[in-house]
């Protein structure tokens, strides 16, 4: 089980070192591929917040 | 076999890092996290990996061309603390007391580290990049949390997490420390995927390092791990749906969990009948007795695990002569609290460095807070929060072991620095394009 973990572990960090790599070498990309994040809907989400708080629970 | 994967990946991963600094900025950071050595047993377990690609960042920042090289600046608090703290510490260790065999090796570790954060500002200049920051952590401590969590889980808490002897994480305490330390990065990162399946990954690592924690019966784990529960709860936009699944995670940990899991935690109910913790405090005694003898530069790295050291303070009460303790034990020991050893390994100069550090973070949090109010950036106020929180869960729980010098601490705090730095030059931008629009 532990070399099995071991091995993807290796393979994701090699999925977000490509991503890197394809993203830098073009202009204003902003891709990280699988582990692609959300674009900022901080005003969206804002409407629905009561202050303090910005976490789902 | 393992070692014929790695060396395939590193015949990747090499070639990769060469044309990005910050691809091998954060291969250097992984591979010292995940410990790769404690995993191989061929060939390759012999391979410094950190120093590999430690050597490729700095020559490709030396001699490549990085697209977002300086764009927020060198010149930031958190540079200007960890170049002190690092200059005390060289002091400390030159002037230590003599034949101490630890206080070189951790030295010299402690410079690598604060080496490693201070080129971040030269790198982590986008969201793109502190995005990836985090997930290299989360790929790096994820793994022994996943790893030690399922062998919890499958052996019914039969299983107890030694820790990674060749890490920083080398001991059961140290690893809960860390393992609680990464659950907001990973929480953060859950929020924060666009796909699912990461999504759902995330969530599962988050379950599975909780119950890699709790397979440790470290208190301090135990601790930092309700604490984070505690600020969930008071944070969360919805309190009753926070409270309740945090009191049915809790009741089903209770009730699945083996008897075993709880009878160190319970022995906290009665501290002072607790043998383990006054002896910590004792250790607490002996490490503020070698500051209060050595104010300025302490006794050196981990003075007091050296035997020697720790029998010419042995009987000393320190700043804690209040508290009565049991003779302590004739053999060095660890400090067990991160202020303590740093108080007594860097003196009071040291321990002002270090909360300072920490003071800053708490600070860089608050304004990235301020100046994403009102709606933008909120990714900027969840990271920030989530960096906090995992500063916070170090605190709480490094209150009983000593691991003053763990490499994700400082990287963590460099990160929150170097996200106030992204937020106020956006802050200035805008600013500056709203006035030219309204001179227009």
């Amino acid at each position: 089980m532990e070399g099995l973990f071991f091995l993807a572990d290796i393979i994701l960090m090699l999925l977000l070192v490509l991503a890197i790599f394809r993203s830098e070498r073009k202009p204003s990309s902003e891709d990280l591929g699988l582990f692609a994040y959300k674009a900022d809907d901080g005003l969206e989400r804002q409407a629905g917040e009561t202050g303090e708080a910005s976490h789902d629970a | 076999m393992r070692d014929l994967v790695l060396l395939a990946a590193m015949l990747l991963f090499v070639p990769l890092s060469m044309t990005n600094a910050f691809i091998a900025y954060l291969l250097c950071g992984w591979v010292s996290v995940l410990s790769p050595a404690y995993y191989l047993y061929g060939f390759m377990d012999d391979v410094r990996f950190n120093l590999i690609f430690a050597v490729i960042t700095i020559s490709v920042l030396i001699v490549g061309r990085d697209r977002f090289k300086n764009r927020l600046g060198y010149a930031n608090p958190t540079v200007l603390l960890m170049l002190l703290f690092m200059v005390h510490g060289i002091l400390c260790a030159l002037f230590a007391y003599p034949g101490n065999p630890l206080n070189e090796t951790l030295a010299i570790q402690f410079v690598k580290t604060l080496i490693y954060c201070l080129l971040a500002p030269l790198l982590l200049t986008t969201r793109f990049r502190l995005h990836a920051l985090l997930l290299m952590l989360a790929l790096g401590l994820g793994f022994h949390g996943v790893v030690e969590g399922l062998k919890v889980i499958k052996s019914a808490g039969g299983h107890r997490p030694l820790g990674i002897p060749s890490s920083m994480m080398s001991d059961n305490n140290q690893l809960a420390v860390a393992m609680v330390m990464a659950l907001p990065i990973f929480f953060y990162l859950y929020q924060y995927s666009q796909r699912k399946l990461v999504r759902i990954a995330f969530l599962c690592t988050i379950a599975f390092t909780v119950a890699c924690v709790l397979g440790t019966t470290s208190r301090g784990g135990l601790v930092g791990l309700l604490a984070l529960a505690l600020w969930f709860v008071v944070t969360s936009r919805h309190k009753f749906a926070a409270l309740a699944l945090t009191l049915f995670l809790g009741v089903t940990t209770v009730a699945v969990a083996p008897e075993n899991m709880f009878s160190r935690v319970s022995s906290m109910q009665d501290i002072e009948s607790d043998s383990s913790f006054m002896g910590r405090v004792a250790a607490w005694k002996i490490s503020s007795a070698v500051a209060l003898k050595n104010p300025a530069l302490g006794g050196g790295f981990h003075a007091i695990q050296y035997t020697p050291i720790w029998d010419a303070y042995r009987y000393e009460q320190g700043l804690l002569g209040w508290i009565a303790t049991p003779p302590p034990d004739e053999r060095g020991k660890a400090a067990h609290n991160i202020f303590f050893e740093v108080l007594g390994d860097l003196g009071f100069i040291g321990l002002g460095l270090f909360g300072l550090l920490f003071l800053n973070a708490f600070r860089a949090r608050a304004e990235v807070r301020r100046l994403t109010r009102g709606g933008r950036w909120l990714w900027a106020r969840d990271m920030s929060d989530m960096l906090f929180l995992a500063i916070f869960a170090y605190m709480i729980s490094g209150s009983a072991v000593s691991m003053a010098y763990f490499e994700p601490f400082y990287v963590i705090l460099m990160a929150m620095e170097m996200l106030r730095q992204w937020v106020r030059h956006e802050s200035r931008r805008m600013a500056d394009s709203t006035g030219h629009r309204g001179e227009q």
